[in-house]
């Protein structure tokens, strides 16, 4: 690392690839002023336009300028229809919304495999319709190159001039600074956030079509989670505000990953090199711009980013707790029973449900409980299975548990810290810059060296593509078979729900929620804000820690791929539709995510249900989740019960009071008392 | 001006009373309107169908709706019958068949709504007619083309004659023909699904066999033409006609049938009041799991008979062909007993549906494990046969509980959930059991989820009578506020009529009424959480009521959106939330001329005023306008507010954190634009700050108006401020103020109420913990002095309501 340099072939280059950031990186800021969220569908937008041309261009044979359009207007279509489909989640938790773009990027993809989008090759060079082609020493750049250096520019300076100059941009930042304000004056807000969606699909068409031309693998993976990562880092150096800035942001991001990747050069551990720089960056950018988040009048976004999330309930009558608690513990019998109905696979499959359970479990700590939004929940877990990687054969299970809980709090601690600055949203986009950093840097590197000390530390997976793990015995009870490491699985996750039930009664949960809703008033009330949100971290990370041992034995053999971080993504799925901070609500969560796809088989039409589709149908139509129905069901019963149970003593008051009396219908409307307002409460907080 | 309360407010109880007199409690949550008054009810057998057309518009609207029904729908089954041989005339692959079926399902979904929309603010019977003659002549021009593309966008375009047949057909017939006739009326129209599935494609299939070409047979399709043209020439029925007659005559008032100019709803803020229906919620539902098993059927219905019992093609469609005429035996149940059940009571149609759809799934259920072809069959066909009721029965009660200018799309909702949310979850989920088990098990499923939505049906139908006493009273209210014009009464600014508003479940104001004549300045007043400010929302409409009419100006904009209510001349000032930080001064102005910035000359004139109002913005026009202080923030919102010149301006707290100086220039401001000649209603938490703006006050308490009148008097009314504001009133009375004349009345009903209103020191309503805290330091301000004053008369007050 001594001959640092940058020729400007690497330049030019870099600005290439950055001009394709900045465009990202603007789309996603547009629709981040006028809906308030991390729009994760923001490449797959592009990619159908893309796919879509491709079919025009080649199985048509329309020629570019046409095909271009036509993909153009349909990317601007389906941005504008994902608006009004997102639409009914305006006043949602923003969580949600976050979640369903994810839901709505699966959907995205599904576009692509429709008959009359899908070419009927994949793989073939995506057109260009220059001709022209440019060389800096012995580096030639292709005409797709050529194409985005024209194109790109004069797209964002359109873009910043409609935004600046015209009516409806000047409406579309008054709607995002104060949307009630902007309504009572006359402005069509909703219209507007529709605007906004379809320019920004327009925006993603672009992008796609300049990056394909340069693009290697596969076309509909044209814009991967990475490059939107690296388009979201320059989005926040805007503050998810400024489009000019995001943009140049943008080519800066470009122009540093590729200084990066022309110096550092070290095969083995270069890739590691560059991306954990580039995490570093991302965390100092995180860093720097928060302070410039903390004025104007989005003091509400930076506080209680996930308020508004399902109350935390409780019940009041006492017949709808016993009804709660009989569920509870027939559903605990009725698992323990399981094992042995199930065959291997099934019982397999069970501690699969049972270990996603306490993934979920412990991410409803973090952002149900404390409101802090984490995407890269399922690196944390990758600490734990490595540990059980590397001690697995010489601890025995029952230290490793929580040791691995403790070490991985401790990493979960460090990763908090920055959230001590950075909030609501802004820290999604760190976790998942470490979800990234950990799958390819970390975990993808067995040794690595330190530069100036030269000692060598083996922290990352022993085998990269394939690491086993041989499963212990639990104080001489074999855990080898299916059936035996189901119970081992489900006794952990009763623990865990155990341990949380203790965390909720005893006001560690009251406490996290407290600082979640209004930090200032928490503090005021003298819990200590800083420590109530690592100790959230803490806790989230030691659960995560020791669900990644168990899952490192229940699968035996893992490779970086099992860290991907869309599983993380998998994670804060199961526990929206299971339902914001409600503990059962994750365990179904997971049992609908990981168990469903297991149970029906792996179809297309499972998958379909248990990803995009289903997840976006899950936020629309049920926001509360599946904690939500569980606890209609649970009024319900309560309420049938309580009515049984009346009629049945005031049959018993009749019979021994009055023999030949009337005996009528004696239930009367103030009997309806306590099951009434148990079932009122329940409406007041849905 | 208005003086003490009585001439022009309750003037306009008329409608209030006659419900009175006709409402009655009944086991539903709620006041429900006597079942005479519901349309469509009444003693004895309704009238015979030939009695219902005459009185209706006649034969011909009938008939020649059928017939556009049965003409489109003939050519789309044709369409599907003709597949085979399309795939071959265009060398489309059966996924290429697939994909177009799947685009001419869309677009008939896609086009539904908005021609239920066109219908809904304009003439039913154009629509109608319009789309179809777009059918008749497109469908022809298809045969003609040789390309799939052409085909397929030609397809596309005429589908809009297929999305109004449910849509706007229905609609218009709910208008065109009595109440008391609805079903028969329907279940006639209905006759078009099993004919044109009978009939019709037996006719296709003979032109297509006979010409030995597939194109002649669409050539059916210009049948359409003359009857659409003869649609043009059918009356057009005022929308909701025959429930103001009923209802009207009903309640002993005369008829005068009056269509009152509409303001345009949009679609989104209908689907809003469409879904304040309780009862439309069980119905959507339960046609979703109608859809979910419509789709299902056919789709892996097919596979059932070609896997268990082995069908080939040509058998498969003879089951079909049998099971499909079921239809002609469910509707005439529907025909003889809808009428007659909705007649005795209006919620019994959807009971029957729900027993219906309970049958349906149960037959289809049991007949998929008959050891016999013919009993699958037999039973099947019964199965069939349940769901023609059922689309009568829903049909009926939807046009019963929709407001009458929102029918269209109400029925267009019936289409989005029976084909979207059934349909294509249907298919789904049943294609994973199916993938998962075997078909017959995924059908079995169609057993249970059919008798969830028979119960689901069954227990709406308890919501039936209250839903169409909201159409009822709307009614009511429209026909009061007719009579009232023509007897010349001076339109108010604001009127709020019955609104009762809820937060989800939590309701927030109980039956408010209100009148606000032009020019008046009225205060509300109320303890936090009173619903003041949720009232002014609900008039500006950034959130909407439950029940209950809101008129800005004589027009109902009870569903309005807020961009359109600041076109009738009414804006909502909210102290200290109006600004947008991020913008400049200039910007934030220019926001403020958004509705009129195409008129440059206006919109310059206007900012120029603006500044004129507030000089200091001047110096500011490029500074970030969250850079202002608090104060100038204000002043910079009102400037805004005031661009649109507003006749009725609503502010919410004027004073919200500012200083005493502000607020007076402020206040002055609000003076001298009530001189101009603006309505001003404003909510404040100080009595005080009102009551030199304002002589009216409102009292809100608990979300229901305790007191109406001049502010004098209601300082007077100790039981209800003492509670509330405390201090306040001692200010006042420290001030001296007309302190003599409210410490006479205080006595006066200090003594009167005194078991009512209990003494200071109890607790508030329990929706208002932080109100008794907050009040004492709003007051601290006014006057200056204003805190010693309150500390020195409180105990005064104890005083004087302890004996």
């Amino acid at each position: 690392m001594i001959g640092v340099s940058l020729p400007s072939s690497v330049l030019v280059e870099g600005i290439i690839i950055g001009l394709n950031y900045g465009l990202l990186a603007v789309g996603l800021t547009l629709v981040y002023r006028t809906s308030r969220v991390i729009n994760f569908a923001q490449g797959q937008l592009g990619v159908v336009a893309a796919v879509f041309m491709v079919k025009l261009y080649y199985d048509y044979r329309i020629n570019y300028i046409a095909a271009a359009v036509a993909a153009l207007v349909l990317a601007m279509a389906v941005g504008a229809l994902s608006e009004l489909l997102l639409r009914r989640l305006a006043s949602r938790p923003r969580v949600l919304l976050m979640v369903a773009t994810i839901g709505l990027s699966q959907v995205l993809f599904l576009f692509t495999v429709l008959p009359f989008i899908r070419p009927k090759q994949l793989f073939r060079a995506f057109p260009v319709p220059l001709h022209w082609s440019f060389a800096i020493g012995s580096f030639v750049f292709p005409p797709g190159d050529v194409l985005t250096l024209i194109v790109a520019p004069v797209v964002a300076l359109g873009l910043a001039a409609f935004i600046r100059f015209s009516p409806w941009g000047l409406a579309m930042r008054a709607s995002s600074e104060n949307t009630e304000s902007a309504r009572l004056s006359g402005v069509w807000v909703r219209r507007t956030s529709t605007v906004a969606w379809t320019l920004a699909g327009g925006l993603s068409a672009v992008t796609a079509v300049l990056a394909s031309p340069s693009q290697t693998s596969s076309l509909t993976e044209v814009l991967s989670p990475d490059l939107l990562l690296l388009a979201l880092l320059a989005a926040l150096l805007g503050a998810m505000v400024s489009l000019p800035v995001a943009f140049f942001a943008g080519i800066g991001v470009g122009v540093v990953q590729e200084f990066l990747q022309w110096n550092i050069t070290n095969p083995s551990s270069g890739q590691a090199t560059v991306e954990l720089i580039l995490f570093v960056l991302l965390l100092l950018a995180l860093l720097v711009r928060a302070a410039s988040l903390a004025k104007g009048s989005r003091t509400s976004e930076r506080v209680a980013w996930s308020s508004g999330t399902m109350a935390f309930r409780r019940a009041t009558s006492g017949l709808r707790r016993q009804v709660g608690r009989s569920g509870v513990g027939a559903t605990v019998v009725v698992a323990a029973l399981l094992p042995l109905l199930l065959s291997v696979g099934n019982s397999f499959l069970m501690s699969q449900v049972c270990i996603y359970g306490i993934i979920a479990l412990s991410l409803t700590v973090l952002t149900g409980w404390a409101g802090q939004v984490s995407l890269g929940q399922f690196a944390l877990v990758g600490v734990g299975t490595d540990m059980a990687a590397h001690l697995g054969g010489s601890v025995p299970i029952v230290l490793l548990l929580p040791f691995a809980g403790v070490v991985t709090a401790v990493v979960s601690a460090l990763v908090g810290l920055t959230a001590l600055r950075i909030r609501g949203l802004y820290l999604a986009v760190s976790t998942l810059g470490f979800a990234l950093f950990m799958q390819s840097a970390v975990l993808a590197t067995p040794c690595w060296t330190t530069p100036f000390v030269h000692h060598t530390f083996c922290t990352g997976l022993p085998n990269p593509q394939s690491t086993l793990v041989t499963v212990p015995s639990l104080f001489g009870l074999s855990l080898t078979s299916a059936r035996g490491f189901a119970w081992f699985s489900l006794a952990v996750l009763v623990l865990t729900v155990a341990m949380m039930r203790v965390w909720r009664d005893k006001g560690i949960a009251r406490r996290l929620i407290a600082v979640r809703d209004n930090e200032v008033a928490a503090g005021a009330a003298g819990i200590p804000v800083v420590r109530t949100k690592l100790m959230a971290f803490t806790l989230s990370g030691f659960m995560a820690g020791y669900a990644g041992v168990c899952l490192a034995f229940a699968t035996g053999r893992f490779s970086t791929d099992t860290f991907d971080p869309t599983v993380s993504l998998l994670v804060v799925s199961m526990v929206v539709i299971g339902g914001l901070d409600s503990i059962p609500g994750a365990i179904l969560g997971a049992l609908y995510l990981v168990g469903l796809p297991a149970i029906f088989g792996t179809t297309s039409t499972t998958q379909l249900l248990t990803s995009g589709i289903g997840l976006m149908a899950f936020i629309l139509y049920l926001p509360g989740g599946m904690a939500q129905v569980m606890h209609q069901v649970g009024d319900l019963t309560a309420v049938g019960v309580g009515r049984l149970q009346r009629r049945w003593r005031a049959r018993r008051e009749a019979g021994a009071g009055a023999p030949g009396g009337p005996g009528g219908p004696a239930p009367a409307a103030p009997d309806l008392a306590p099951t009434g307002s148990a079932v009122g409460a329940a409406e007041a907080s849905t | 001006m208005f003086e003490g309360g009585e001439p022009a407010l309750f003037n306009f109880v008329v409608p209030d009373e006659l419900l009175a007199e006709a409402v009655a409690k009944s086991r539903d949550k709620g006041a429900v309107a006597d079942v005479a008054l519901m349309p469509g009810t009444g003693e004895g057998k309704p009238p015979p169908l030939l009695t219902v057309l005459r009185e209706g518009s006649g034969f011909p609207p009938l008939i020649l709706l059928t017939l556009a029904a049965f003409v489109t729908d003939t050519i789309v089954n044709g369409i599907g019958i003709l597949g085979p041989e399309i795939r071959h005339a265009f060398h489309l692959s059966d996924a290429g068949l697939g994909a177009v079926a799947f685009v001419a399902a869309v677009a008939q979904i896609a086009w539904g709504m908005p021609v239920a929309v066109f219908a809904d603010r304009g003439s039913r019977k154009n629509v109608a007619a319009v789309t179809l003659l777009v059918f008749a002549l497109l469908v022809p021009v298809m045969a003609l083309v040789h390309d799939i593309w052409p085909f397929v966008f030609l397809y596309l375009v005429a589908a809009i004659g297929l999305g109004s047949s449910d849509t706007v057909h229905n609609a218009y017939l709910s208008d065109a023909y009595p109440t008391h006739g609805r079903a028969r009326v329907f279940a006639w129209h209905n006759l078009n699904d099993p004919v044109s599935q009978t009939v019709g494609i037996l006719l296709v299939g003979y032109i297509a066999s006979a010409t030995h070409n597939w194109r002649w047979a669409l050539g059916l399709a210009l049948v359409g033409v003359p009857v659409a043209l003869l649609t043009f020439r059918i009356p057009e029925p005022d929308k909701g006609a025959n429930e103001s007659s009923h209802i009207l005559r009903a309640a002993g008032m005369d008829i005068e049938s009056e269509q009152e100019h509409a303001p345009k709803v949009l679609l989104g803020s209908a689907i809003t009041r469409l879904l304040r229906i309780r009862s439309l919620y069980y119905e959507l539902v339960s046609v979703a799991i109608l859809g979910f098993a419509g789709t299902g059927i056919p789709l892996f219905g097919s596979l059932y008979y070609q896997r268990v019992w082995h069908l080939s093609v040509a058998h498969r469609a003879d089951v079909f062909a049998i099971i499909g005429v079921s239809s002609f035996l469910g509707l005439p149940i529907a025909f003889f007993v809808g009428d007659r059940l909705f007649r005795r009571a209006p919620e019994k149609p959807l009971v029957l549906g729900g027993i219906c759809i309970a049958l349906f799934g149960g037959f289809y259920s049991v007949s998929l494990y008959m050891p016999h072809l013919w009993m699958v069959v037999t039973l099947q066909f019964l199965a069939q046969a349940a769901t023609a009721p059922l689309s009568i029965c829903i049909f009926q009660t939807l046009a019963a509980t929709a407001p009458p200018e929102m029918r269209a799309i109400c029925f267009g909702l019936f289409g989005v959930y029976a084909l979207v949310f059934g349909g294509f979850a249907g298919g789904i989920l049943l294609g994973a059991v199916s993938d998962a088990t075997n078909v017959t098990t995924a059908l079995t499923f169609i057993g249970p989820v059919c008798a969830v939505g028979g119960v689901l049906l069954v227990v709406g139908s308890r919501f039936v009578r209250g839903d169409i006493t909201l159409v009822i009273e709307d009614v009511i209210e429209r026909y009061a506020e007719g009579k009232r014009r023509k007897a010349g009464g001076a339109i108010p600014a604001l009127q709020i009529h019955n609104m009762d508003f809820y937060y989800g479940t939590q309701q927030v104001l109980f039956d408010v009424n209100l009148e606000i004549p032009e020019g008046e300045i009225v205060a509300l007043l109320g303890t936090n959480g009173a619903g003041k400010s949720t009232l002014l929302r609900a008039v500006a409409g950034l959130d909407h009521p439950h029940r209950g009419v809101i008129r800005i100006f004589g027009t109902n904009c009870t569903y309005l959106e807020s961009e359109q209510i600041i076109d009738l001349g009414a804006a909502l000032l909210v102290g200290g939330k109006m600004t947008f930080p991020g913008l400049t001064v200039r910007e934030n102005l220019r926001i403020g001329e958004h509705t009129f910035r195409r008129d440059s000359a206006r919109a310059k004139a206007a900012l120029d005023e603006a500044v004129g109002l507030f000089p200091e913005l001047r110096e500011r026009l490029d500074q970030p306008a969250g850079t202002l202080s608090g104060g100038e923030q204000q002043m910079l919102a009102l400037a805004r507010v005031m661009m649109t010149k507003p006749r009725l301006l609503m502010i919410d707290e004027l004073a919200f954190g500012l200083a005493p100086m502000t607020v007076e220039r402020l206040m002055d401001i609000v003076r001298r634009v009530n001189a101009e000649g603006a309505t001003v209603v404003l909510v404040e938490q100080s009595v005080n700050r009102a009551m030199t703006l304002a002589r009216r006050a409102v009292f809100l308490e608990r979300g229901e108006v305790r007191f109406d009148g001049s502010i004098d008097e209601l300082l007077g009314r100790d039981d209800l401020l003492r509670p509330v504001f405390l201090a306040s009133v001692g200010s006042v009375l420290g001030t001296g103020n007309g302190a003599a004349a409210v410490s006479g009345n205080d006595s006066a009903a200090g003594s009167a109420t005194a078991p009512l209103a209990p003494p200071p020191p109890l607790p508030g309503p329990p929706p208002a913990p932080p109100g008794p805290a907050a009040h004492p330091a709003t007051n601290l301000w006014v006057g200056g002095a204003g805190g010693g004053t309150g500390d020195g008369a409180a105990p005064g007050n104890g005083t004087g309501g302890a004996p």
